[in-house]
């Protein structure tokens, strides 16, 4: 029975392991028994780059995906086959309740103002007890103070939390009267999973984690649907900066807090909770949130991302009643500063690199072998000609493998600890990191030249020609991301599988 | 057929060789010969390879299989006649060149759709 799994991104670490998802989504790592993602980010920071950058990833995924396959569910294999789709989506119609934005962020309501002004909108509590209990509990230092940074109360919501969970708490609580989060309520259904990203070391995460849960699970009608989480422990620091609210002196504090917390108020609420974290080897710049804030991507992100898919594809059976909620950690072969792909293990090689070798052929391919092959039957036969550069499909295409996959990877590879799978600024033939396809040579003569543009020219052909009589000219699309992976498949072969090491 | 064409396009000719042996032979042949390059150029070449597939590579073959049917015309009317190249020979071969091209192009058209590399060759 198929099932919608709903992600929630909370927060920026949210976000960016929701970016990550998209990737691998794309790169067509496999689904089991599941009809929709529908990835929803949560983050007050309405301005934060890491969430504006995935939601442009997310667009573009979609596009691609509804003009590739429009709404079809029997794809089930190949680039960008998971059926990504936002909130609105779900359903056409649910009684009684207004349809939300045809977006991926959940919008939480009245946050252009300060932290105070948002608990007591019209003044009243001015001399008043309960503004003396405000003050004790949260710092109430003025505009134009040196120590204004560590104000709380008058903390702008809309730029995010930066690092207090105290006040992500408060905001939280009203998340459940946005008609957003009533028509997510509305739209789970009985065979729908849930599951949770967010961070411990933050302000976004930490508090909206088990807010979230809460408010979820108030609503009788899903409190037995699994519910899955992943916790992001600290994997990163941040430069000192007196002026900025967000001190990472403070992470692992706040994550033992965190920890202690969820220990006891999230018992038995949570089926299966996956926990990641990273000796912390990168300082980031200290941005507190808004349009600055955007974190390189890091491994950490990329295996967050492949807990969603973990938990995604459980047979039911498989997942424990949350009374036994079940622990998951995930571990490499060897601890190393610079991981590739034969540090992992072949579970995740199978399921999370291989698609990702392909989808890094088929970027190379597109990106910088097919604008050559103009002359081309295949080129003249799916109309590139007038197409590449104008129809939004493959300017879709382009913008998702040029300025979200290849940044991805890239960001990931210069990050700490750095994750160089391939080498993607080499011919082909040295694409994946470990191992590279060997040029033959007889007297000189190249008699096995590996993955050349005659090679690449002559499979072009043929796939085209063959897919041309499988799928009919009004599906061009479709046909062209079958030909990419059909090609990249056959990159692959002619590589010879994923390298492997063993490690002492 | 063949005679009928040719004595058409390129007028009667008094000797009767022409009529009996030339026109005939001469008319097989290069309809032959422009199935065969139509055949080696988009079922062989065509489906094996990228290699003799673009717009430039048909032009070559049509020239290549022009120059045979003028060859193979002029040699053959020399030979059957028994007499050293005249005008009539010659506009003949030219002639010859011309139904060569558009036999190859009828022929180009016919089988392009089979073709894998140069389906979209010439047009």
């Amino acid at each position: 029975m198929t099932r919608n799994v709903y992600v929630f991104g909370i927060g920026g670490t949210g976000a960016r392991i929701i970016r990550s998802l998209t990737m691998l989504l794309a790169a067509g790592v496999k689904l089991t028994d599941t009809h929709k993602i529908i990835p929803i980010i949560i983050d007050v920071d309405a301005k934060n780059a890491d969430t504006t950058r995935t939601l442009k990833a997310l667009e573009a995924y979609r596009l691609i995906r509804e003009r590739g396959y429009g709404n079809r569910e029997d794809i089930k294999e190949g680039f960008f086959h998971a059926n990504l789709n936002t909130l609105s989506s779900v359903t056409s119609e649910i009684s009684g309740t207004e349809k939300p934005d045809d977006s991926f962020q959940l919008q939480f309501e009245n946050l252009e103002t300060s932290f105070i002004r948002y608990i007591d909108p019209k003044e009243e509590l001015a001399g008043d007890v309960t503004m003396d209990l405000l003050e004790a509990l949260y710092d109430n230092t003025p505009p134009g103070h040196d120590n204004f940074s560590h104000t709380e109360l008058n903390l702008r919501l809309d730029l995010g939390f930066k690092g207090n969970p105290n006040i992500g708490t408060v905001v939280f609580n009203n998340l459940a009267t946005t008609k957003e989060f009533q028509y997510v309520l509305k739209s789970i259904g009985e065979n729908d999973r849930i599951f949770i990203i967010s961070s411990i070391f933050g302000g976004t995460g930490s508090s909206g984690f088990p807010q979230l849960v809460r408010l979820l699970q108030e609503e009788e009608r899903i409190r037995a649907n699994p519910f899955g989480a992943l916790t992001v422990m600290p994997y990163f620091n941040v430069t000192d900066n007196k002026k900025s609210a967000i001190n990472s002196d403070r992470f692992n504090s706040k994550t033992e807090a965190a920890l202690t917390y969820y220990a006891k108020y999230l018992k038995g609420k949570i089926n299966s909770f996956y926990q990641l974290w990273d000796r912390p080897l990168k300082q980031y710049e200290n941005k507190e949130g808004g349009a600055e804030q955007q974190n390189s991507a890091h491994l950490v992100e990329l295996i967050g991302a492949t807990a969603v898919i973990d938990f995604a594809n459980k047979a039911d059976n498989a997942i424990k009643p949350k009374e036994r909620t079940e622990y998951y950690d995930f571990g490499i072969q060897h601890e190393d500063q610079l991981i590739d792909i034969r540090h992992f293990y072949d579970t995740t090689k199978n399921a999370v690199l291989h698609p990702l070798t392909l989808f890094t052929y088929a970027m190379k391919i597109y990106l910088e072998k097919i604008p050559a092959f103009k002359g081309e039957a295949f080129y003249k036969e799916l109309n590139l000609n007038s197409q590449l550069a104008s129809d939004p499909f493959y300017q879709s295409l382009t913008v998702f493998f040029d300025k979200h996959y290849r940044a991805w990877l890239k960001e990931m590879m210069e990050n700490e600890r750095k994750f160089q799978p391939f080498n993607v600024d080499l011919d082909l033939n040295s694409l994946v990191r470990g191992r590279q396809i060997e040029v033959k040579k007889v007297l000189g003569i190249v008699t096995s030249g590996g993955i050349t543009d005659a090679f690449l020219k002559e499979r072009l052909g043929k796939l085209e020609d063959d897919l041309k009589k499988k799928i009919p000219e009004n599906e061009r699309e479709k046909r062209f991301l079958r030909l990419l992976h059909e090609i990249a498949e056959e990159c692959y072969e002619k590589f010879g599988g994923l390298p492997s090491e063993v490690f002492h | 057929m063949f005679t009928a064409l040719y004595e058409m396009l390129c007028g009667k000719n008094d000797d009767p060789v022409y009529a009996s042996d030339v026109y005939p032979n001469v008319g097989l042949f290069t309809l032959v010969f422009a199935i065969a390059f139509a055949l080696i150029f988009y079922l062989l070449l065509g489906r094996w390879k990228p290699v003799w597939d673009k717009v430039s590579h048909w032009v070559i073959t049509m020239v290549i299989l022009l120059a045979i049917a003028f060859y193979l015309a002029l040699s053959q009317s020399k030979t059957a006649t028994g007499e050293d190249a005249d005008s009539f020979m010659y506009k003949f071969a030219i002639i010859n060149s011309v139904i060569a091209l558009v036999y190859f192009f009828i022929f180009s058209v016919l089988l392009k759709r089979a073709s894998i590399f140069a389906k979209r060759t010439p047009f």
